[in-house]
């Protein structure tokens, strides 16, 4: 039963997480689309390369 | 023996369920807070707009995903360096699926559900690497 219970408490942490960045979420209008966009694409940049993401592998 | 199968189940199925809900929420957001796709749907009808939209929310959980790994980054590859080169390996991948929707705008469903399995993957992966570290540390 602890197995299952550890496996609930990581699960719950990691849907935390979640939850806190999608709530951290701006209104999305088309005019602030394009701003939106640029935003998540330098996390997503600057998160690859700390994570090592190669993406010509 | 009986009760450890049970066990493994009941373990499998609630990950499914947490991990489902977790990239539907990150695909469509909640009712205080809605996707761009949702948003954006009900401000015009764009086809355009609809489809960065749309990219907009599979970006967002991809940075989604990278948030989860990285503070366990460096426990990932000093105790498990295969697993933190396999979940590089598939960042990279959801990566790519990403950079070819950016620039065509759409993409096959088939690449859609590739997507989505490589995030639910290492989130997965990194949720049980925690797992793990917590019984460590007991």
């Amino acid at each position: 039963m602890g197995d299952t219970l550890d496996t609930v408490l990581a699960l719950n942490i990691l849907a935390d997480i979640y939850f806190k960045f999608v709530q951290a979420g701006a209104e999305i209008t088309p005019d602030n689309l394009k701003e939106h966009l640029e935003s998540l694409k330098a996390k997503a940049d600057a998160n690859d390369e700390i994570i090592g993401v190669d993406v010509n592998q | 023996m009986k009760e450890r199968s049970l066990f493994s189940l009941v373990l499998a199925l609630l990950s499914v369920f947490f991990i489902t809900g977790i990239i539907i929420l990150a695909f469509n957001g909640c009712a205080q807070n809605q996707s761009a796709f949702q948003q954006i749907k009900s401000q015009t009808s764009d086809p355009e707009l609809l489809s960065k939209a749309a990219y907009a929310d599979a970006l967002g959980a991809y940075v989604a995903a990278q948030e989860v790994y990285k503070p366990y980054i460096e426990l990932a590859k000093a105790t498990h360096p295969d697993l933190a080169e396999e979940i590089r390996v598939q960042f990279g991948e959801a990566r790519k699926i990403l950079n070819t929707w950016e620039k065509l705008g759409t993409i096959p469903s088939s690449d859609e559900n590739n997507f989505r399995e490589y995030i639910r993957d290492i989130t997965l992966k990194v949720a049980l690497m925690i797992e793990e570290q917590n019984k460590k540390e007991k």
